[in-house]
């Protein structure tokens, strides 16, 4: 490879020697607002438009012409400008022409203007996700972006994130989109081993970050292939600008608290219930009051309700956050530089969670010669993660809301935590509290990621002439992330083992990239093209060892040197590799006309045999109707756009031998064997999605109100499926491409400057509407994970709550009640009820999916003062309490705490409620059905921030080059009628394509208020 | 012009060179998992699939326990309660279970895939050196024939109900499936070719296996199995041999005190199998998973302390009785209390008593020989001999022996089914609600929905239509 690469480089040397003989004007074309380059910019001479040429990718040209004529600089989205030739150089800056969209938007492989762009793209600024508190990226992009679906799973830091381009697209293989850092496709892979997925992106500084511009259609995302099915996300991080070097510090510090809180009995509500339940379950009065008695600590004061724990108030602690960030950037015409170190430190506000980050980031980019320009982005970081339990452990805090409140905190009888110590046996308790106590986990266990990441990008661009350059990118993505375990004496209810349990993995994930093409810029007349084609290869190694063991001498032996049992060890190795070829076109004509057409070959060690390689095309045209000569003679419409586009991409993310017949190897009794455990399928091939976008974007007063508009049609053959087979087979699924899915919808941005001047007041809506909807599955039915009322059921969107329908109590004897929904053929259903599960027919009775998700950004300037929020609204989404079958349920299935709306349960005939009797184990209405079904519509204040920038005349005074303090909240207030914590879920023990707003002792989100100052100096 | 020409030409070029190296690149092998293609090369390998067939099988949703508790909650007349949060297991407990029960469907899905690895090893015997062609078969067709006579029994109808030979049981599949093409949609065997088919695999077992006390399968195994069989199709005379066959082949001895059949916490337990042990899935802190410590130790035994013992279980002892006081600790069983011990399928009291209840019904009984049989197991548990005299009276000191002995490791259902008994649905104090006769549709497991869902042709059981 770097072979080649020397080569390549030697070999244009020599080509590009025989270009620079003309005597030349030379100069460099810059943008006014910010000094980048512009590069593709029409230079003229004046009165003979043949002499000409354009920009090259750095802005730079190189023109022949005598002196004193006047040259013309053209470029689409600002002002043209005419300057007299006075010597051999002549740099022009363009001014942006405010009546068109004039942003500029990473593409793959490049950038494109707004103007000039068919496809559809959303673009986030760095800017706006800059100082926000939240762990990762994608938080901070939440409702910024029409199509963009954003889901945490829960209020735990640096947890996996759910984000949704125009839908899900898969049912089996990954629905996240595909993630390029300055090029570099980026490791995504979750390496948690505690069954709680958690996010690598969170190594990510967003500080650093100039762009995000998502890659939605498939005109735009075709160029990525196999991968660009979910989309694409190009993140930019930012450059240095020639100039005096600029420093700037930035500071902030604040704290969190969770955003909801459920309600639970207190110990009246809790002993009245539970002597009901334990009646009419059947039991003794003496056997409920020997239970209450054991929970209540031994003491009979549960009687009179003395204690009265609110067990959610024992889990949160409190939580501050400080980030401390420090950019140095600059250079010269040559060279450029940006540094930036951030130091982030951040408490959870759940007991025991907290994750620490420092990042340092250095780009550099050097303009060795007039042909011949070099850089590297190299990016190091270290994050660490202090973790909790999955949302399925008894010791995750959450599930702390199961304990009784008669149960006290500090067990009275040995003065320690309530089930640390049985004083009778002298090892913890066994039966006290209901449940293991989550408490003993913050003081006796730790669960801690450590994350080291280089993310590294060197370049070489080569300039052979004006219009042609040739660009080779190689960088790599190293990842090293461990975890480190251990559970003390005192979890021994929890772990299972009493003397100590430990964990320690490590795995190292090297991912290489090398991108290497050739992009050709040349305006012909009143065409232009526009023209990017090479190849790229990739190849990403997971290498993972992990070791766990019990039996420490105490809890002062923590590491497994100590332990005298090591129970497991193992290391894996995993690999897969890509190699493409793409290339795209631009054509546009007069301004007015616009094609694009790419393609991309991609080859792929994850398919089978019968088909390694797929063609992945993409063709897209658009209007520019505003530069009609008819519409020169109006001033309302300053703009107006027309785009289609259409094309092919492919979905790969199913892990990386899923086409192989595999043996693996199982120990037995010291003995290794193997045994098959996957068959071969050498058919397997990617998903393929067939993707058509048609978009509007217009312009009103000069630009002051704009829009994008774009409806969409997706449609996906080929899904890899886990296919169901018979088990009399010896497997029970096979992997195979099989089944459609489509996803259509709507997205609109609308932004308006409603006043400038003085006060400057700017809003941003956007909305968009997906509808998913699975059309082949080839009559299976795929269930979720947690209880499976998450299914995959044709003619059903994706994760469908599939379930028997709940009928409320029967007000005869308070039994659960179902409907029976039995299909009578004539498209009827049986409405009567039965108090038999098995009677009732499952039925699609909700679904995660919301029906819009919207966003409303607001922004006001005035003497320094700035101010803006972002409303957040998800719509018309239903939620499934995964655990109301243990916490409210009338203690049908247990001891557990119940929520406050058990209260409400039958107690005499003749009652209507939709709450059954409440009986001790009576599994009286625990089943899955409806009952545990609501809807999960919110409205978030995401963000807000107040800001005040000092003026000028204060900051000559102190030597500054500006300052600004601010107040930022974020969650702040949440609109909803979700009776749960937070609407904004997804267990993280359960979370996946299918099992989705599958709530399960998910923590909530965690609401920010933080105070900030940026200082320049 | 020209130079573009140039250029395009060395890009071409470098192109080429670049993909041909990059190709191989595209051949990336598994390291975690071995393809197909090399995985059954020599001896070995096949040798390596018959522990593969082992490890199968010892999964937690067959013989690693949950075959013995499924069948156990099942048969339960309220000895024990379930509080545990496994829906699966009150499903069972309260003879309710639903076509979606995971526990049954595990039993299904586990034993057909323990099958197939037998199928697999019996597949290519021919790679398989000769002088270790016979145990390999033998050891193969042992688990296979065992697992299909337990599926048998608790996808079926119980031998003594009705027509074997038209009731359903479940699929008989002989060969491996390496191939998508292979994957098969089939019918029901009859109870009676099930039972066939188990009785000529466990006689291929008990010809090509030796006698030996062995951690795996041993011609000794094959026989308790045969007796088994045997005597749940009232072949007396067949059981009795079976039986007298392992006990006089001498290799096993009842282990002297009858807590030192059940391993402790945290006793060492590679390759731990006592004297009285025939078969036993061979579990460490390394391999495998004990379900029956999940589901009926406490807590303090790293159970989830979910299965509670009723004043009916300790009633049920005769006075002096060692094992009602060797197998509890407080309301638990303390059968299973090391989360790391072997599950032992077939020990030697079991055998004991088949001979004694063979003895009772043989064609030409010998009742003294079955109160002897009796009295061997009486005597461990430090009890004195039994004073049954009569064929029924010695029926009931079986029955007796046979529940006080074998509790929680599995017999209950295939007890009750071939005395003809009557179980019950308790309530949560353990009084009688509902009785189910022996052969009520409720005490025989649905067909799996995910099978059905996958395979149209398997017809559903009674009452879970």
């Amino acid at each position: 490879m770097k072979k080649f690469l020397l080569s390549f480089l030697l070999f244009f040397t020599c080509v590009t020697l025989a270009f620079s003989q003309n005597v030349a004007v030379t100069g460099k074309v810059t943008d006014q607002k910010d000094g980048s380059a512009l590069p593709g910019v029409t230079v003229s001479v004046k009165g003979s438009p043949s002499i000409g040429t354009q920009t090259d990718i750095n802005g730079k040209y190189t023109l022949s012409v005598p002196t004193g004529k006047v040259l013309v600089f053209k470029y689409i989205g600002y002002k043209d400008l005419e300057q007299t030739v006075t010597g051999s150089v002549l740099n022009a800056v363009l001014e942006t022409d405010a009546k068109v969209l004039n942003e500029v938007v990473v593409v793959g492989y490049g950038t494109q203007s707004r103007r000039a762009l068919t496809g559809s793209v959303s673009k986030i600024k760095g800017s706006d996700i800059e100082n926000i508190p939240v762990p990762s990226l994608e938080s901070a992009i939440q409702g910024r972006s029409p199509g963009v679906y954003i889901q945490a799973q829960n209020g735990k830091l640096g947890q996996g994130i759910q984000v949704r381009i125009r839908g899900a697209s898969s049912v089996s293989a990954g629905n996240q989109p595909l993630y390029v850092v300055d090029g570099l496709p980026i490791t995504v892979d979750d390496f948690s081993s505690n069954g709680a997925s958690t996010n690598p992106l969170v190594d990510l500084n967003q500080n650093d970050i100039e762009s995000i511009d998502i890659l939605k259609d498939a005109s735009a995302a075709a160029i990525y292939g196999s991968r660009a099915s979910n989309g694409v996300v190009l993140v930019t991080t930012k450059k240095g600008k020639a100039g005096d070097t600029k420093i700037t510090y930035n500071q902030y510090y604040g704290f969190s608290k969770p955003t909801g809180e459920r309600k639970f009995l207190n110990s009246e509500q809790y002993v009245t219930l539970l002597r009901e339940a334990g009646a009419a379950g059947g039991y003794s009065t003496n056997s409920i009051e020997a239970r209450l008695k054991r929970y209540a600590a031994g003491s009979d004061n549960y009687k009179t309700y003395d204690v009265n724990t609110d067990w959610q108030n024992e889990i949160t602690q409190h939580a501050p956050v400080q980030n401390y960030n420090l950019v140095l950037s600059g250079g010269t015409d040559k060279t450029k530089f940006y540094i930036s170190g951030t130091y982030n430190d951040q408490k959870g506000y759940l007991i025991g969670n907290a994750l620490n980050q420092y990042s340092l980031r250095t780009n550099i980019s050097n303009q060795a010669n007039k042909w011949l320009e070099i850089g590297a982005n190299l990016s190091v970081s270290r994050t660490k993660n202090f973790r909790l339990s999955n949302d399925d452990q008894f010791s995750t805090p959450e599930q702390i809301v199961a304990l009784s409140p008669i149960t006290p905190v500090i067990d009275p009888r040995t003065g320690l935590l309530s089930g640390v110590l049985d004083a009778s046996t002298g090892n913890p308790n066994t039966n006290f509290p209901v449940y293991y106590n989550p408490l003993i986990n913050s003081q006796n266990a730790y669960y801690n990621t450590i994350d080291f990441r280089n993310l590294g990008n060197a370049f070489a661009q080569v300039k052979f002439s004006n219009s042609l350059s040739f660009r080779s990118e190689v960088g790599v993505d190293i990842l090293n992330s461990s975890e480190d375990s251990y559970a003390g004496s005192a979890t021994a209810r929890n772990s299972g083992t009493s003397n100590g349990v430990g964990f320690n993995s490590s795995v190292t994930a090297t991912n290489f990239n090398t991108n290497n093409f050739l992009q050709y810029i040349q305006n012909f007349g009143k065409s232009s093209i526009n023209a990017v084609g090479g190849m790229s290869y990739q190849r990403q190694q997971n290498d993972l060892n992990s070791i766990s063991g019990d039996q420490f001498p105490s809890d002062a032996y923590k590491k497994l040197i100590s332990s005298a049992d090591i129970t497991g060890a193992s290391s894996t190795s995993t690999a897969y590799s890509l190699l493409s070829y793409f290339a795209r076109a631009n054509y546009a004509f007069d301004d007015k006309y616009l094609l694009s057409v790419s393609g991309r070959v991609d080859g792929s060690s994850r398919f089978g045999t019968n088909n390694r390689y797929g063609f992945f095309p993409a063709g897209s045209v658009g209007w520019v109707v505003s530069q009609e000569n008819f519409m020169k003679n109006q001033t309302l419409i300053s703009e107006l756009k027309l785009r289609a586009s259409y094309g092919i991409t492919g979905n790969s993310e199913i892990g990386n031998f899923p086409s192989r017949g595999l043996f693996s190897a199982f120990g037995y009794a010291g003995v290794a064997g193997s045994r098959p455990t996957q068959l071969p399928n050498p058919n397997l091939k990617w998903e393929t999605s067939a993707t058509s976008d048609i978009g509007l974007d217009i312009g009103f007063f000069g630009g002051r109100l704009s829009g994008q508009f774009d409806v969409y049609l997706k449609k996906t053959k080929d899904l890899l499926l886990n296919v169901q087979v018979p088990a009399t087979s010896g497997f029970t699924t096979i992997t195979q491409n099989l089944g459609k899915l489509q996803n259509k919808g709507l997205e609109i941005q609308v932004d308006s400057k409603n006043l400038v001047g003085k006060v400057t007041w700017s809003t941003s809506v956007n909305f968009s509407v997906n509808r998913n909807k699975i059309t082949d599955l080839k009559g299976q039915v795929i269930t979720g994970s947690g209880d499976a009322v998450n299914r995959a059921v044709e003619g059903q969107p994706l994760g469908v709550f599939y379930t028997v329908e709940f009928a409320g109590a029967d007000p005869a004897n308070g039994d659960a009640l179902y409907y029976k929904n039995t299909d009578l053929g004539n498209g009827q259903r049986d409405r009567t009820t039965t108090n038999d599960y098995n009677q009732a027919t499952p039925v699609v009775v909700g679904n995660p999916n919301p029906d819009f998700i919207a966003g409303l950004n607001n922004t006001v300037t005035y003497a320094g003062f700035d101010f803006s929020f972002l409303l957040q609204q998800v719509h018309g989404d239903d939620i499934y309490n995964g655990a109301g079958q243990y916490m409210s349920v009338g203690f049908n299935n247990g001891a557990d705490n119940q929520t406050i709306d058990q209260l409400k349960a039958w107690k005499n005939p003749g009652d209507i409620t939709n709450v059954p009797q409440a009986r001790l184990f009576g599994g009286n209405g625990v089943n899955p059905s409806s009952r545990y079904l609501e809807s999960g519509s919110y409205v978030r204040l995401k963000n807000i921030i107040l800001g005040y920038n000092f003026s000028k005349g204060l900051l000559s005074k102190l030597k500054l080059r500006s300052l600004r303090v601010y107040a930022q909240a974020t969650n702040l207030i949440t609109w909803t009628k979700y009776s749960g914590w937070d609407p904004e879920l997804n267990s993280d023990a359960f979370s996946g394509n299918i099992t989705q707003n599958y709530d399960f002792y998910a923590a909530p989100q965690a609401k920010t208020i933080t105070f900030g100052i940026n200082v320049g100096f | 012009m020209k130079k573009t020409k140039y250029l395009i030409l060395a890009l071409s070029t470098f192109a080429l060179l670049y993909n041909s190296g990059c190709q191989k690149q595209l051949d990336i092998k598994p390291q975690n998992a071995v393809e197909s293609s090399v995985a059954l090369k020599t001896s070995k390998d096949v040798e390596g699939v018959l522990i593969g067939a082992y490890t199968a099988a010892a999964l937690r949703g067959l013989y690693g326990g949950r075959f013995q508790s499924t069948t156990d909650f099942l048969a339960d007349d309220g000895d024990f309660a379930y509080f545990g949060t496994f829906s699966d297991y009150t499903e069972l407990n309260n003879k309710a279970i639903t076509i979606n029960n995971g526990f049954v469907e595990g039993v299904w899905n586990t034993g057909y895939n323990a099958i197939g690895v037998c199928n697999t090893v019996l597949a290519n015997l021919n790679l398989v050196d000769p002088v270790k062609k016979a145990r390999v078969e033998g050891e193969a067709k042992f688990l296979r024939g065992m697992i299909y006579f337990d599926l048998a029994r608790v996808f079926g109808k119980a031998w003594n109900d009705g027509a074997p030979a038209s009731n359903l049981a479940v699929p008989i599949v002989l060969t491996p499936t390496t191939a998508i093409a292979d994957i098969q949609n089939v019918k029901r065997n009859t109870v009676a070719e099930v039972y066939a088919q188990a009785i000529a695999d466990l006689q291929v077992a008990e010809t090509n296996l030796t006698t030996d006390k062995s951690t795996y399968a041993s011609s000794g195994a094959a026989s308790a199995i045969l007796a088994r069989i045997y005597l749940t199709q009232e072949k007396y005379d067949l059981a009795e041999a079976e039986a007298t066959k392992i006990i006089g082949s001498g290799t096993y001895s009842l282990v002297e005190h009858f807590s030192d059949e059940f391993q402790v916490k945290e006793q060492a337990t590679r390759v731990f199998n006592t004297s009285e042990d025939i078969f036993a899935i061979q579990i460490s802190n390394q391999s495998g998973y004990n379900a029956l410590n999940e589901v009926y130790a406490s807590s303090a035994f790293a159970g989830r302390e979910e299965t509670y013992l009723f004043g009916q279980f300790f009633d049920r002892f005769e006075a002096g009785d060692d094992r009602v006081n060797e197998v509890t600790d407080d309301s638990f069983t303390s059968k299973f209390n090391n989360a790391f011990g072997n599950v032992v399928v077939i020990r030697l009291a079991e055998i004991y008593l088949i001979r004694a209840e063979a003895r009772i019904f043989k064609s030409s009984p010998d009742l003294a020989g079955a109160a002897a049989d009796i009295n061997v197991v009486r005597k461990r548990a430090l009890l004195d001999n039994t004073t049954a005299a009569t064929a029924a009276e010695l029926l009931d000191a079986v029955k007796y022996e046979r529940h006080a002995e074998l509790t929680f490791e599995g017999f209950q259902l295939f007890d009750l089914k071939r005395y003809k008994g009557t179980t019950y649905s308790v309530d949560g104090d353990g009084n009688h609600l509902d009785a189910f006769p022996w052969n009520s549709p409720k005490l025989i497991f649905p067909i799996p929905k995910r099978e059905r869902d996958a395979n149209p042709q398997l017809t559903q059981n009674e009452g879970y239509q």
